[in-house]
Order: C-alpha cells, then structure tokens, then sequence
C-alpha cells in the first residue's frame, strides 16, 4: 500500500499561496489541500471609502492579466448602483476591449503554460529553442490581443479610457480598420496553434469528474461581457443582481480561503464552464476548431478546459472583426457621459479568462463607496479543484512521486488559477 | 524601432512599495522627455510587456526587487547578471518571472538590451502608498534613468 508526501511550495512573497499538499498513507488520502490566499478581501477594504469614478482605476490594478475584467466589471457594477445605462457605442467598445483580454490571455496560458507540458518540457524557454516558430506564432497572437487593447482604450495594459457612461477617447476609423486587417493576418496563425495542440491534445491525462459548471449565458450571442448566470443543474436564467442566490461563498475549517457552492459542493467556472453551456452560440469558426481539437459539450474533464480555451481564441478573433464592422457601419461619435449621482447597490458581471467575476458595490449619496464584495473566478474554482484532486489521486497513486507531482500541478494549471498579488515581486540572487 | 530608449515602470501599486516602478516612471513622464524617449507604466502584466520592449532599441525597467538589501538601496544590474529565485515551472500565468520573459526574448533570437534599476522593497503587502526609506530612493532612481547615455540621444551637446 502507497505512502507518499506531495509538497509543491512555491517561492512567493507570502506563505500559503499556491502550495499542493498531499499526503498519502498506506494507499489513503490523509491530507489534500489547494492552497491559496483569499486575495480579493485586501482590495475591497481598499475600495470603501473611494469616490464611485475611482473604482475602475483601482480594479484594473488588482491583477496585470485580468486588468481589462476587472474594470469592466467594476464599470458595471457602479453604473447599476448609479442606474446609469451605457450607450450600444460604448457596449461595443467594452465587448472589443474584452475580446483582446480573452485572447491575450488564453494565447499565453495555452502555448506558455499548456503547450510545455504537451511537449515534455519544462517551461516555455526550451520551446523558444526547439519550437520557435510555435512560439513566435503565440507572441504574435498574443500581440493582437495588446493591439485591441491599446487601439480600443488607449494603452495595452491598464486600459485608461474605458470610464463610467463612455469612452474618454475614441479609436478612429482608419486604427479600427488597420486592426481588422492585423487581426485577418494572423488567422492562418491561429489555424496552425489549433492543429498543433489538436494533434497534441491526446496527451492531456483522461480523467473526468461530473460536475455543476456556472457561467452567463445570452440566447443571441456567445456571453462573455453580460448575460444571465445559468448552469447545466439549474438551466433558468438568474439576473446578475442575484448572484448571491447562485453563487455561495462559505468559510470551510481547513482553509483560509472560502470555498464557493451552487447546486452541488463546488462548481467549475471558466472556458471549459462557457464552453459546456454556451458552444451552441458561438461562431462557426470556433465550432470547426471544437471538432478538430475533439471537444464535444458535455466535456468533464478539467483539463479539457485549455482546450476550451483555444476554441474561445477562435471565436473571439471572429467575434473582434464582426465588432468592428459594427463599430464602422455605426461610426463612432463623441458622446455626453454625465450622470447624476445616487445612492445605490449595484452588480456587475463579467466573464474574464478565468471564468465569472463579479464586482458589486454598495454607493451613497454623496458617490462615495461605502462597500463592495469581488468574486473572482479562481475563488469559485477552489472547491473544485480540491475535489477534482480527491477523485484525480486515487486513479494516479500507481505513479512515481514526481508523475503524481507532475500531474497535479498540470490539474492547477488547467484551472488556470489567478495567484494575483503574490506573483509579481522578482526575487533574484547575484551570479 | 518605436523608440529609442523606453523607461519601464513594472509593479502594483496596490501592493505597497511593489508600486515603486509605477510612481517613478510617473514622474517621469510628467516631465519633458527627450524625442525618442518614452516612459511607460508597464503594470503587472509580465509577459505582456514583450512588444513593448521588442519596440525599442533600449529598455530600462524600474521595479521593486527582492536582492536580500536593506530597504531603499538602490542596484542596477543586466538580466544575465542575477538567478531568479522563482519556479521554472510555474501554476499560473500569474507567476510568469520578469526575466523569464527577457531569457525567452533571446531564446527567440532577439536580445533585448535591458538594464533594470531595482529598488530593495520594504513592505509588499496590500495597500497604497510607499513606505518613506523606497520613496526617497526615487530621486536617485530618476537621476540613474537620465544620465543614460541613450536618454539624451545621439546629438546631444557634449
């Protein structure tokens, strides 16, 4: 009978973030933990207190990925407090901003991150040397999602002019053309990563584990920038405003973190979530690539969700041009953002790379925030990725310690989870 | 290239002095800049500042570093000069090592010329603000980035 002690620490500002702990005693699982810190709490106390209009700003700095989600969605939140109503140009504007954010960050997780493990290869620096041009084909992906970024809203990181009621500046018509014609170059790109990690996609462990996926839906488009919380156990659809109802957040005794429930113990968020309850909206493009890669919803495998994640590049690379043939049949127009201001409660909704968050707050008369609440996607997905490694490990405890290890930091790394403050600080020693 | 020398501001400002790079780089550019010159907040996107840096024919990044210092010191060294001390094989995109990105932009074949001016943090936990031992550094960190000899150009008076 198997004894075997899993111990992935890694080297972060902080104690506990993104450690797996497994200790396994004669064939039995004795203690299984995610470890990960419950980030959003710092930043909420640091949003009460602020005028309404700064929420955005400070959102977008919570995390360098999700940067454009997070003030989308605290864009959302504040104008339902303020019961403030943006124009279609402004909705279009947001849902572009949003497409380059899905693509820049599903680009990098899939070829960075997923692409190394398909190819027996620690990280993506030795791909630089026997894959370049896979890797050069990802950078110049991930370079259209920066591009949309900084045409849209001015600066590729830390979007400046999406704000409340508007856009400070507007793209002009011959950027948002040139972009189209960036974007139409790199689809044969795109072509190329899709077939590569079909004929790779064998290698993702088979495992699957029936669960409740949650995400937004719309009947008339594939949602990701608004919709109605839906999920394959409760089908009818719940207004964001009463997220609370369908996403519970509870404290659990072994761990710091809260654990989030719907319907069932713990639920999945994110591509593979989207994909399951969504793939009838969205673009033909994007179905041929869930055919060619071998996705077919329902999909329960957890690793299946990188997966997910390229068919999503493919539908948002479509979902980019046809947006900005809306915006160029419209034309784009300089338009009045004021609004008056109220006390309010509002929530706003958006789903980021990594599945849901949501951004809700609490105003007073005078436009001051005086609470807010973030659920972030990885929050939701903690819960299932502790019970996705008590249903994994028994199925792998045949396996060397470094395999189990090595598995196990793959399942993590499906998730593709937002260990968001703790991240950035470079720590280095001198040669 | 887009320009001649860029001045990369990289942190969080919602992390204590991890906000370093961000207030210098906007004092920076709150000034006149040379043409050619740009200072940029580049935030905490790790492998999405690539084009920016591919863009310029240099790169100096401003940011808070962990090198074992008292806080507020000031050192500034070249990417293959230091051991990173993060996991090669990271969980998430969210832990993707600064010089990971730059060892990966020469794997590619293309070296970028990058000097980093670091700055030994105080404290990184969350909240706004400086601690006042990084904020004095500042200045000196300032003066290191114009007495580049890319910061005045080519045609400068000597």
């Amino acid at each position: 009978m198997k004894n075997v002690d899993v111990g992935v620490h890694y080297v972060t500002r902080v104690e506990g973030h993104g450690n797996i702990v497994l200790n396994v005693r004669s064939g039995r699982i004795e203690k299984l933990e995610w470890q990960i810190v419950e980030a959003p709490r710092f930043f909420e106390a640091m949003l009460r207190g602020r005028r309404h209009d700064e929420a955005a700003d400070l959102s977008c700095r919570i995390c360098g990925i999700c940067s454009c989600g997070h003030r989308l969605s605290s864009l959302q939140g504040v104008e339902a407090a303020l019961g403030i109503q943006p124009s279609e140009q402004t909705v279009l504007l947001r849902k572009l901003l949003l497409q380059g954010e899905e693509l820049s960050s599903h680009v990098l997780h899939v070829c960075f991150l997923i692409l190394p493990d398909l190819l027996d290869v620690p990280s993506v620096i030795p791909l630089a040397s026997s894959h370049p041009e896979v890797v050069k084909k990802a950078l110049k992906l991930k370079k259209l999602g920066n591009e949309i970024a900084r045409v849209v809203s001015g600066r590729h990181i830390h979007a400046l002019s999406a704000v409340l009621n508007g856009f400070t500046k507007l793209p002009t018509e011959q950027e948002l053309r040139d972009l189209k014609a960036f974007i139409e170059g790199c689809l044969p790109d795109l072509k190329d990563v899709v077939e590569l990690v079909a004929s790779l996609a064998h290698k993702l462990p088979q495992f699957k584990r029936e669960t409740e996926y949650l995400a937004l839906n719309r009947s008339d488009e594939y949602a990701l920038y608004n919709g109605d919380i839906v999920s394959n156990d409760n089908p009818h659809p719940t207004p964001v405003s009463r997220y609370r109802g369908r996403v519970k957040e509870h404290i659990v005794a072994h761990s710091s973190a809260k654990h989030a429930r719907s319907s069932r113990q713990s639920f999945m968020v994110g591509a593979l979530a989207r994909f399951n309850l969504n793939h009838a909206q969205l673009h033909d493009d994007a179905k041929q690539a869930a055919e060619k890669l071998g996705l077919k919803a329902p999909e329960y495998n957890p690793f299946m969700n990188s997966v997910a994640q390229l068919v999503e590049i493919a539908h948002c690379v479509r979902e980019s041009l046809n947006l900005i043939d809306r915006l160029l049949e419209k034309g784009l127009k300089h338009e009045d953002r004021s609004y008056p201001i109220r006390a309010g409660l509002g929530v706003g909704a958006v789903e980021v790379p990594r599945g849901t968050l949501y951004h809700e707050y609490a105003v007073d008369s005078k436009g001051l925030i005086t609470d807010a609440n973030l659920v972030i996607p990885t929050g939701q997905n903690h819960a299932s990725i502790e019970e996705d490694m008590y249903a994994f490990v028994p199925t792998i405890l045949d396996r060397s310690k470094e395999e189990i290890t090595h598995l196990l930091e793959m399942l993590v790394r499906a998730y593709d989870p937002c260990i968001s403050c703790s991240a950035h600080l470079l720590r280095v020693e001198f040669t | 290239m887009k320009r001649r020398l860029l001045i990369l501001g990289v942190g969080n400002p919602l992390m204590g002095d991890d906000g370093v790079g961000i207030e210098a780089v906007r004092r920076l550019a709150s000034t006149k800049l040379p043409h050619g010159v740009e200072a940029i907040d580049g935030g905490s996107s790790g492998a999405g500042l690539i084009d920016l840096i591919s863009e310029s024919a240099e790169t100096c990044i401003i940011d808070a570093v962990d090198m074992g210092k008292s806080a507020g010191a000031v050192v500034e060294f070249k990417p293959e000069q230091v051991r990173s001390l993060a996991s090669e094989r990271p969980l998430s995109m969210h832990q993707t090592d600064l010089l990971g990105v730059l060892n990966l932009m020469t794997q590619l074949g293309d070296p970028p010329k990058v000097a980093i001016i670091a700055v030994q943090p105080e404290n990184v936990g969350p909240g706004i603000g400086l601690s006042s031992k990084v904020e004095r550094a500042i200045p000196e960190l300032i003066r290191r980035v114009r007495h580049r000899p890319s910061f005045d150009g080519p045609n400068a008076a000597l």
